[in-house]
Order: C-alpha cells, then sequence, then structure tokens
C-alpha cells in the first residue's frame, strides 16, 4: 500500500494554486473566445434551431460549468459571437476599402474582395453571422442592422465624388448593402460559397451604377470580369 | 377545387384580408359540408396559422404544436395535410408568392414603357406588404438555409419577379446589362423591405415607393 501523501502536501494538491490574475483572465478569455467560435460553426453547419449546447461543448472540450459561467444559455452566447464576429469582419471591409481611399470604386472592389475571402474560407462562420441571424432575431438581429447601416455610410461617401443635381435616392447605399448581402446569402444557403466569385463583376455593376451611371457601372463590370478571366479562378 | 362550397380564394390565400384562423372556421359540430370542402379549409387554417407563428416566435420557436393549436384542428389533420412544419410554411409561402406576383401583374397596365408600368408596380406592392406585414416578411426576410422547401420557394420568387423586371431590358437594346442585374435588384429590394419590416415599420412601406422605383428604373434609363 501507498504511504499515505504527508499533511502538508495534501493541503498543497487540494487547493488549487491561484493563477497570476492577468493569466486567469487570459485563459477565461481564451474559453469564451472558442465557446463563441464553436457556437458560430454549428449554428452555421445544423441551424440555429438544432445547434446544441452540449454538441459546441463537445467539440471545444469545453463543460457546462464553464459556458453558463459565461452565458445565461444559447441565445446569449450566439449573440456575444455574432457581436464580436460582425464587428471583426465589419472592421476588415472597412479597413480594405480605406487602404484604396480616395478611389470610392477600388475601395468598394477592395471590401468585397476581403468579404469574399471570408465566406469561402470561413463558410459555415458566415453563414451563421449573414443568414442564421435573421432567423434568431433578439440583439444579433440589431446588432446585424447597426452594422449594416455602418457599412452603407461608408458607401454613400460616393456622395462625395457626384455633383449635388445627380444624388441618387437616400436610402442608396441600404439598396446597395442590402444586394451584396442578398447575393452572399444565397450562395451560402445553397452551400456554394465559391460562387460569390463569379457575382464580383454584377456586384460591381449593381453598386457603381447607383452612383455613377451605367458607362462606370460598365467599366466596372469588365474591369472586374477581365481580372477574372486573367486570374482564372476568381478576381482576387 | 369545384363546387359552390369550396372556400373562396381569399381563404386559401393567406394574407388577402385575413383576420386569422377564425375567420376560416368551420361551425362547431355536424355541419353536413363536403369532405373536399372541409379539407380545403383546413389546410387554408393550417397555413394562415404557420404563418402567423412564425411571425411571433420566429423561426426558431415555431412549432407543428403551436400551429396545430391556433389553427384549431388536430396532430393527425395536420398530418394528413403536411408532412412538417416546414411543409406547412414552404406551402404557405408559396401560396402568399403567387398572391403578391399576381398584385403586382395586376396593378402593372398592359399598355405603356414598361418605365411608366413601373411605379404602379412597385406601389402596389409596397401597399400589399404594408397591409399584410406578417405575409411580406415571409417573402422578404431570409428563410433558415436548412430548410430546402423554404430556400427552393425564395429562390422562385427571386426568379419570377427578376423576370418581371427584365422586361425593362426591351427601353435599352443598345446595352447589353449584366446577365444577374434583376437578381440583385431583387434582393435588395426584398432586403429594404425586409429591414423595415423588422424594425416594426410596415406602415412606413408606402413612403419607399418613389425611392425604390427610382433605384429600379436606374439601370435600365438612357443617358
Amino acid at each position: 500500500m501507498p504511504r499515505e501523501a504527508p499533511a502538508a502536501i495534501k493541503e498543497l494538491t487540494a487547493t488549487p494554486i491561484p493563477l497570476p490574475v492577468a493569466v486567469e483572465e487570459a485563459r477565461v478569455e481564451l474559453v469564451r473566445e472558442r465557446l463563441m467560435e464553436e457556437m458560430l460553426l454549428l449554428t452555421g453547419e445544423v441551424g440555429f434551431r438544432d445547434a446544441a449546447v452540449q454538441e459546441a461543448l463537445d467539440r471545444c472540450g469545453g463543460n457546462t460549468i464553464q459556458f453558463y459561467k459565461q452565458f445565461a444559455n444559447k441565445e446569449e452566447c450566439f449573440a456575444a459571437a455574432h457581436e464580436t464576429w460582425i464587428e471583426r469582419v465589419a472592421a476588415s471591409l472597412l479597413e480594405a476599402a480605406e487602404r484604396e481611399a480616395p478611389d470610392w470604386s477600388r475601395g468598394l472592389r477592395a471590401a468585397l474582395v476581403e468579404l469574399f475571402e471570408f465566406v469561402t474560407a470561413r463558410p459555415a462562420i458566415a453563414r451563421a453571422l449573414l443568414l442564421e441571424v435573421q432567423i434568431v432575431g433578439g440583439a444579433a438581429l440589431d446588432k446585424r442592422e447597426a452594422v449594416m447601416e455602418r457599412l452603407a455610410r461608408a458607401v454613400d461617401s460616393a456622395r462625395e465624388e457626384i455633383p449635388a443635381g445627380q444624388a441618387p435616392p437616400q436610402t442608396t447605399s441600404m439598396f446597395i448593402v442590402g444586394g451584396v448581402e442578398a447575393c452572399v446569402c444565397g450562395a451560402l444557403a445553397g452551400n456554394r460559397p465559391e460562387q460569390v466569385w463569379e457575382a464580383l463583376p454584377e456586384l460591381m455593376h449593381f453598386a457603381v451604377g447607383p452612383y455613377f451611371g451605367e458607362e462606370a457601372a460598365r467599366a466596372e463590370f469588365d474591369a472586374a470580369r477581365e481580372a477574372a478571366e486573367r486570374e482564372g479562378s476568381g478576381a482576387r | 377545387m369545384t363546387g359552390p362550397a369550396a372556400p373562396s380564394r381569399e381563404a386559401q390565400q393567406p394574407g388577402k384580408g385575413a383576420e386569422g384562423p377564425a375567420s376560416t372556421r368551420l361551425p362547431a359540430g355536424r355541419h353536413g359540408l363536403p369532405a373536399e370542402f372541409v379539407a380545403q379549409n383546413q389546410r387554408a387554417r393550417l397555413m394562415i396559422a404557420s404563418v402567423e407563428v412564425v411571425a411571433e416566435r420566429g423561426y426558431t420557436r415555431a412549432t407543428m404544436e403551436a400551429v396545430v393549436s391556433r389553427a384549431k384542428v388536430s396532430k393527425r389533420t395536420f398530418y394528413q395535410q403536411f408532412s412538417s412544419l416546414w411543409d406547412c410554411v414552404g406551402a404557405a409561402y408559396t401560396v402568399t408568392s403567387d398572391q403578391f406576383c399576381e398584385t403586382i401583374a395586376q396593378a402593372c397596365p398592359r399598355d405603356g414603357d414598361w418605365s411608366e408600368r413601373l411605379p404602379g408596380a412597385v406601389e402596389a406592392a409596397l401597399a400589399w406588404a404594408a397591409e399584410n406585414p406578417n405575409y411580406a416578411l415571409l417573402l422578404s426576410g431570409e428563410p433558415p438555409a436548412t430548410v430546402e422547401q423554404l430556400r427552393a420557394a425564395r429562390g422562385e420568387l427571386t426568379d419570377r419577379l427578376a423576370s418581371m423586371l427584365r422586361s425593362g431590358r426591351s427601353e435599352r437594346p443598345d446595352t447589353a446589362l449584366p446577365p444577374g442585374l434583376e437578381e440583385r435588384l431583387v434582393g435588395a429590394a426584398l432586403s429594404l423591405v425586409a429591414a423595415r419590416l423588422m424594425a416594426g415599420s410596415a406602415d412606413t412601406l408606402p413612403e419607399l415607393g418613389p425611392e425604390l422605383t427610382e433605384l429600379l428604373l436606374r439601370p435600365y434609363r438612357r443617358g
């Protein structure tokens, strides 16, 4: 029989050694991040309705205690995950456009390419962020609306480049953002995310036309199509 | 559907002045109505109830039990009509979509230039959506990606609306517009409508008319 451990050692092993606060916070944040990502992945794969918390936990090696320390329920986890990821995606689109400033059309194309890179690299996450959010509703849906409006404001900066008399309707930018989103949602829903690349020339035409007219729209369409043909697998 | 006892077209079409299932409920007890009439009536009530349940609870919390309870029919009756909740919502989507497209077609005079006919069609579509917000949200909002019936029905609606817009190409026979332009325009228009409906602003939809018409007309306009 093994000898019993001395009392001092037993006491040490029974009490978890406290980690420095910063390390503990980082660990909690890491667990939260993994839980949120798994929830989005699962939602994108099977739909929010059939996404089970336990399945997400099994996938990331977490447990229910960790989950309920962070979130009250599945909806709250989804809303938090959605907010984190949609903010990242929106920021990357705006940065991509900003890099091409002051050329609005180049900025728009760069933002679309950035979006399509994300959609094709992480289709399940994209499906959760863009499609399932409309089904889940609640706080996540409010966040989606706020992000759509922010992107629309960036699109509407095109007005600075056109004479006041030729300005398109006020709802133009929301119309464009909605059209792009509908196109991406269609590709994601059909499990063909790579289709978005084929739509790039049409989307450029669709977005440029209302602000700069058919001639400019046609030029962007031709340029995007030629780039796609040159680069073979897409207009990247 | 034949015979004088058949339910009215309105009763079969969710959203057409529907006041909910009560408006199509059969008399209590033994009524002696033809079986075909009863089945049609129950089917219509179930479709109406499914749209109302989805509007109130969202896709995530909608259940067959809630639909059955609202339609005041048994589960057995439900399964005589539909194989699942999504089969029922999908059928409601298709009937609603038919009615929506018919409303637009009727508002569009057959004569005159396409650009002169479009404003009336847009106006009628938005007025319909404002009067029938639950049904309009069903058509304009993105359905769950995992429900094939709804995705297919949504694709069909997009194709029909895009086909209507495609007539505008006759105004610019000299210009080669991109092949998928109409699908982009329809997606954008539905998205604008869905955003207003989700914000609870259905009553403001008719105000969108002039701007939406302008956005839909722009690609087909000369100069």
